[in-house]
Formats: C-alpha cells, structure tokens, sequence
C-alpha cells in the first residue's frame, strides 16, 4: 500500500507542538515506530516550524500527544495501531 | 609505544607480579581473538574458604572476593599497584615470609590466612613503623574521624607503643608544600603510599607529584616550588589515606561525625556527577564525589568539589522589582508576584522565556507550561544548538557512545570541543581508553593539552568535509575502529554553520554505526541543556529576541548572552533563580529561585541520564524552589498550572518525556531519521574553543563566578604563569 506524504500538507496553525511517545522495541509501538521512520521526514518538510518531538522510553505505551493554543492538550493512545490507522488519528488531531 | 606512565611500564618489566599479570591479559587477549576456551580457573583458600580465581588474580582480589577484607593504605583499585605500604602482609601456607597480599598473584592451591598469628603480627609491626614516624595530632587533624591510618591503628594495631623517644630528637618531620589553593598538605603526616603520585600521573595525566630522597628521607613533592593544579586535584584528597593532603577551603570547619550527608548531582557542568553533600546548621560544607561507575566512577571535577562556596555568596534572599528610579527593591511575594501578573496579563500572549545552564527539569517544564497558557510560544535555552529538526529526535543531541562507553572506543575525533575543561571526567574515561585501549585521538580545532598524545589536524572547518567524505588520512582509522566515536563539542554548532557540520558528522556516523554502537556524540556543557531539549526547549535566543516580547522570563539565564539593548523598551524582564548574576542586573522583577543544593530536582546529563538532586539544605531568606513560583504565579495570573506537588509535577513530566523520570536509568536512543540536508555550507572560520587553558575552567556560571575558591584559583594560575614567564626570561 502506498501513502503518499502529500496527504499531510499542512496542518492547523492552532497545532504548536506534537509529541509521539514511543517505546523503542516493543510489539504495541511497532507502528508508531514504523510511521516515524517513513514519515517524519515528509511531516518535517510540510511543517517546518511545527515541533515535532519523538521520545522514547523503554516500557511506555505509545502515543500521540498534541499541543494546541492556549496550552491545550490533546493525547491519544496509538498502542497497535497499523500506520494508515495513526495516519488517520494525526490527520484528525491537525485539522 | 609505551603509554601508561613510566611506575607500571617499569613494574611491566620489573616485578613477576605483572610479568604474570599481563601475560593474564595478553593471554586473554589472544583467547579473545579465538573464541575457544576461557583460561581455566585456579582453586585457592581464603582462610579455609574456597574460592576459584582467574590464573593473575592477586591474594587481595580473591580475598575480596569472598568478602575478606585485607587492610591496605598504598593499594588502589583504579591505580596502579604500588606495593610499598606492606600493610596488606598476609600469610600463605608453606611460605617462609608473609607475603603482600596486593602484589601478589596467587598459585593453584595456596592456602591464605589473612587473621593468623604471623599475619596479625606483621600487620602490627608495619603500624609500628608507621605510626614511629606519624605525628599524634589527630585532635587537630581534618582526616580525624575518617582516616585510614587512624581506624586501621585501632582494628589492626597494637595495643601498647614502645616509642619512648628516650633521646627527646623528636619524629621525623617534613616541611609543608604549597601546591595551590585547594590542596593543603601536612607532609609530616605522609605515609608514602604514593597514591596521588600515580592518580596525578595516571588518571590526570599530569607528572607533576612524584618522590625524592628514600628511607627516612623519603618525600612526597613536587620537587621545584610548583602548583599541582589540574582540573582534579582534590580527588588527591579522597585518596589520600591519612592527612597529608586535606581539602584547604574545608580545613578546620567541621568534624565528619557532625555533618549531614545528602546525596545529589552536579549540576557545574553537563556530565552529572554524582556527590554526597555534606551539610551542618543549614550550610553547605563540602562536596563529596558518590561512586557511579556510569558516570563519575569515584572521581569529581575541582569545580563540582569546591565551587560549593559560591552557594553561600550574591545570593538573592527576597524578591524584588524594579522601581521607577531603576533601582530594584526588596518586596513582599505577594506584591512581586502580583507586578509580574500585571505585566502578564498586559502582554496579551507575547511572553517568552529563556532557560539557562542550572535550570532543573522541573521548572522548565513548569515554565512553558505556564508561557503556553498565556498563549505564548517561545522557550528557548540560553545555549544554542542547530536550529530546526535538531532536537526532535533524542540522538541528535546526545552523547550516545555514553560517558562508560568512550572508555572502549578505539577511534575518537574531537571537534571543536575541549573535553578536558568542560567535561573533565569525560576526558578521563578518554584518557583511561588512550592508556589502557590504544585509543587513537585526533581533534578539529585550536591546539590544546588534553593530558594524553593526540593528532591535532588543524582549526578548518572543512577538515570536517573531508574526513567525512573519507578522504582524509583520519577516515581510515575511523572507518577500520571497531568502536570509533566522534565528539562535537556544542559550542561549534553554535556557529552560523553549526546546521552543516552537524549533518554532515551524522551523515557519516551512519556509516561507522555499529550493531549496539552509535559513534555520533554532542558533547554538552550545561547542566540543563538536555533535559530542556527533552520537554521541548527550542535552541538558541535569536528568535525570542525577534520577536521582541513584552514579557520574558529569565530561568536561570546568566549567561550574560541577552542585554537590555536588545529588548525592546516596554520589556518587562523577570528573573528566576539563586544568584544575583547578568539575569538579575536586567531584571524588573527578581524571583529568588533555589540552588541545585536546596531542591529536589530533575537534571538530565549529556548521555541522557535523568538524576535527580536532593536538597541538602532550605533556600535562604524568601527564597523559593524555582517550580513552586510559576505554580504561584499561575494562580495571580488566573492560569492555574494543574499540579500542586512534585508527584503531580513528575506525572506530568511523565507525559512529556517518559524517560525523565526513570532516574538513574539511560533509554537508548534510537533513530536518525534523515531529514532534509541544511541549505548553508560548511564556512572557513576557524574552529575554535572557548575553555583553552586551566584559567578559563575555574568560572563557567552563577555559582562558580560568586565562589571566592574559584576565584583563588584563577589568581594561583596567573601567578604560576607569570613566575614561570620569569623565569623563562632569567633563563634566556
């Protein structure tokens, strides 16, 4: 299956920072590790002033956390996820 | 090449106990090669108790490891064996003499008694003989209470003297040395066991302490009037068995069975070391180094030990603001709190904050939580770094060979950084790996005396290209290493073309990774830096002085990087931490945060080891832990931060960054995602460093600079050069 990064164009200005917690071997991060590999580059590209911090940590559950204005915060669980499913939850949290 | 120092090349040669010993080693290695067989163990009896040892090991090491405690002065597990105090005498079954237990290897089938009347009786005579010539003023010693001579004369000892002096000619005695201002000798109380002769030759790497005369005669000096001063001179101190070699800005102010001990981190530079700090009457004694054989093994840097002074000096004890006529007064804080609410809140969003080289995790965090409410986006660290993608992935900004892990690699290209001063137990483990793993240094930038032989390939930057691209004489060895390294120091990526050389060096670690091995290493030099980049700190203050804000917050920013001039009139500058340094002088509004002493907090190292301090003693005066005054001031500004305590705070830290509260543990970091190639290339300016010579070491931040002992040593070092200049000149 083929994704092509122009999907992610760009995203909400209201979006001030992204953060993917992952955990850097298990079997519930596989996709979240997979989805930074192949798409944090793309992501960067479009978004270049957009924060985008990866942090690992053995024996955490992954997920999504996202910072709008006023210090709002947003954080979903993408543990298992396949990488159109945490494609799809990024794209909801952008808009 | 013989690169150990010349004791242990000659002992190479000389004693049989290191004939067998490295022939152990060189067996090993050769095994090593050929995967076969271990070399077999051997059986020996430690008083009647089994035990299976590697063929070299000593009677000492098979004694420790049942868990015999053989009494020792002169031996050391980090140094060399000396053998000359002979306290460690022990009896071995069949042998005629006692043997020393510390330089001798054991044979299959010795049976060692370490409490028989023959060894109990040579333990006793060396006491003696040590003791004839020790003077008796433990009631006006500094080791008293923790001093080896004196416990092991009470375990060991005998219980009677026969020194009678008939003759009143008195002890032998020894004129006192001045080695400079944080060592003070009492040399008549020097048992020769040599241990700061081969700490300063082998571990520092400076040949400066070294014995003349012999017999009665015999001292411990360095020979012409010289100061030993290098960035680790008060570890002679710790090893210092009796009180030969005290801690002068310690000397005479309190016995050990007085003070408290906490254990904490260093926070002077970005290494972590752990400490023990000792504490009485709410003061701040002394600084202990705490054994981490991650991080400090049991070393500490003269800074971390004795900058501990500057804690007590400018320290801010009561908010204040600034008044009309410029001058800043002592207020309530309630009435400070409530003028920086009122600035907040007139800022509508155009807040920023700058966090500088001893801010704790915790107050970062709680300071852009804070800045984010009131919708503001800029938080930066003091220090730059590359701009975009630099810190979204952990090892980027890490030392990810780790500070252990240097000391295998056998390749290691510096640039731009001198690990010497501004991480010295980093260079340590350099050194150790240059003595003992044939390590094969080379560095990129100015010509600096890093204690040990390495290749200095020149100042240009383009050096970096080429040996990147591999073209260059230095790729080869890197690229056939089997743990090469590369260090760059984080002052270089300051630079316009930091971005360039950054990519670049990563570019080309790629290709030197190894399977649980990564080469690529930023070698930071503030305490906070990483643990800022974790939670999101952006580098660099450029953008925050752009921006032009009408609020900025201060964390700890003394540095000195931001001045009035460049902030726009209406600026209303708040200033949070413990000493009044640059931040406080362009303050309008001073909030007295609390040292690294005075809190329990979070600080991140350069390998990426969360640490956290412990408080030791309370802030002085009004003073505050620096987290408690954002949630305060979160409150007065109606944005109320959603923690009350720490547990809550460190849950939050938690959601950020899950690795910052695993304390004391290092989460690998992975990755390198490739990301787009910076667009500016690598410029011909110089490399340079900013810490050259010992001078510049000495006073590096708010606490060090307010430290009258760092300031002593800086003068001890311009005297030692201008009487060496002299004496150039007298020559010539």
């Amino acid at each position: 299956m083929r994704i092509s990064s122009a999907v992610f164009a760009q995203f909400t200005a209201k979006l001030k920072e992204l953060r993917i917690i992952l955990d850097p071997t298990c079997k519930a991060s596989k996709g979240a590790r997979k989805f930074v590999q192949q798409f944090y580059p793309s992501l960067k590209k479009n978004n270049p002033n957009l924060t985008i911090l990866v942090r690992e940590c053995a024996g955490v559950k992954p997920k999504l956390c996202a910072r709008f204005e006023k210090g709002k915060e947003v954080s979903i669980p993408i543990a298992n996820q396949t990488i159109p499913d945490i494609q799809k939850t990024l794209e909801a949290v952008g808009r | 090449m013989i690169r150990a120092p010349l004791v242990k090349a000659l002992g190479a040669l000389g004693s049989p106990t290191h004939q067998i010993a490295s022939r152990a080693v060189r067996t090993s290695a050769v095994l090593a090669q050929t995967p076969a067989k271990a070399p077999e163990k051997i059986e020996v009896f430690v008083d009647d108790i089994p035990v299976m040892v590697l063929p070299g090991t000593t009677v000492l090491q098979a004694a420790a490891e049942v868990g015999v405690e053989i009494p020792r002065f002169c031996y050391h597990e980090r140094l060399a064996v000396a053998g000359n105090c002979r306290m460690c005498l022990v009896e071995v079954e069949k042998s005629p003499k006692p043997v020393a237990a510390c330089a001798m290897p054991v044979m299959k089938g010795w049976r060692i008694k370490t409490n028989s009347d023959l060894t109990r009786k040579a333990r006793e005579g060396v006491m003696e003989f040590l003791l004839m010539n020790h003077p008796l003023d433990c009631p006006i010693c500094d080791q008293g209470g923790e001093c080896d001579l004196q416990d092991q004369a009470m375990a060991f000892g005998s219980d009677r003297s026969r020194f009678t002096d008939i003759n009143y000619t008195g002890k032998r005695a020894v004129e006192d040395k001045d080695i400079g201002p944080l060592v003070k000798t009492v040399m008549t109380r020097c048992i020769h066991c040599t241990r700061c002769v081969r700490f300063a030759s082998e571990i520092a790497g400076v040949d400066d302490l070294g014995t003349t005369g012999r017999g009665n005669d015999m001292q411990i000096g360095t020979y012409v009037e010289k100061l030993f001063l290098t960035e680790l001179s008060g570890n002679v101190i710790d090893l210092c068995p009796v009180g030969a070699l005290t801690n002068k800005p310690y000397s005479f102010v309190a016995r050990p069975w007085e003070i408290r001990k906490v254990d904490s981190i260093d926070v002077l530079d970005a290494v972590g070391s752990n400490i023990v700090v000792s504490t009485r009457t709410n003061e701040v004694l002394r600084i202990l180094p705490r054994e981490n054989e991650d991080v400090n093994e049991e070393w500490l840097a003269d800074k971390s030990r004795f900058a501990c002074d500057g804690l007590k000096r400018q320290r801010l004890v009561a908010p204040m603001v600034r008044m009309p006529n410029g001058e800043l007064q002592a207020v309530e804080w309630e009435g400070a709190l409530i003028a920086v609410a009122k600035a907040l809140q007139k800022a509508k969003g155009q807040v920023a904050g700058i966090a500088g080289q001893l801010a704790d995790v915790e107050a970062m965090v709680a300071l852009k939580d804070l800045v984010n409410r009131l919708d503001g986006e800029l938080l930066v660290t003091e220090q730059d770094f590359i701009k975009g993608s630099g810190i979204e992935v952990r090892s980027s900004y890490l030392l990810n060979s780790t500070i252990a892990g240097l000391e295998q690699a056998d390749a290691v290209l510096l640039v731009g950084t001198n690990p010497r001063y501004e991480a010295p137990l980093v260079n340590t483990r350099l050194r150790k790996a240059y003595v003992h793993n044939e390590l094969q240094i080379a560095s990129i930038g100015p010509k600096i005396d890093l204690s040990y032989q390495h290749n200095n390939l020149g100042a240009d930057p383009n050096l970096v290209k080429d040996v990147c691209n591999g073209s260059h004489a230095f790729s080869k060895v890197l690229e056939g290493a089997k743990k090469p390294a590369i260090i760059i120091g984080v002052d270089v990526l300051e630079r316009p073309d930091g971005a360039a050389i950054h990519a670049t060096i990563s570019e080309y670690c790629k290709k030197l990774k190894k399977p649980d091995w990564n080469p690529f290493n930023v070698l930071h030099n503030s305490a906070s830096q990483v643990g800022a980049f974790d939670v999101g700190y952006q580098p660099g203050i450029q953008a925050v002085l752009q921006a032009q804000p009408k609020v900025l917050f201060l964390l700890n920013a003394d540095a000195g990087k931001v001045t009035r001039d460049q902030l726009p009139k209406d600026c209303f500058v708040v200033y949070i931490g413990s000493h009044g340094d640059n931040g406080a002088s362009i303050a309008d509004a001073v909030l007295p945060g609390a040292a690294y002493t005075e809190k329990q907090a979070i600080y991140v190292n350069t390998e990426g080891r969360p640490q956290q301090t412990l408080p030791g003693v309370s802030p002085p005066g009004m003073a505050r832990e620096d987290w408690k005054i954002l949630r305060a001031l979160s409150e007065v500004v109606g944005k109320p931060l959603a923690y009350d305590n720490l547990d809550e705070l460190r849950a939050r830290l938690e959601s950020l960054a899950p690795h910052l509260t695993r304390l004391g543990e290092l989460q690998p970091a992975s990755g390198g995602e490739s990301v787009a190639k910076p667009s500016i290339s690598i410029s011909s300016t110089p490399i340079d460093v900013k810490q050259k010579e010992l001078r510049d070491y000495f006073m590096t931040d708010a606490i060090s600079r307010a430290s009258p002992t760092m300031a002593k040593c800086i003068s001890a070092v311009n005297k030692q050069q201008r009487q060496d200049e002299a004496r150039r000149c007298a020559a010539v």
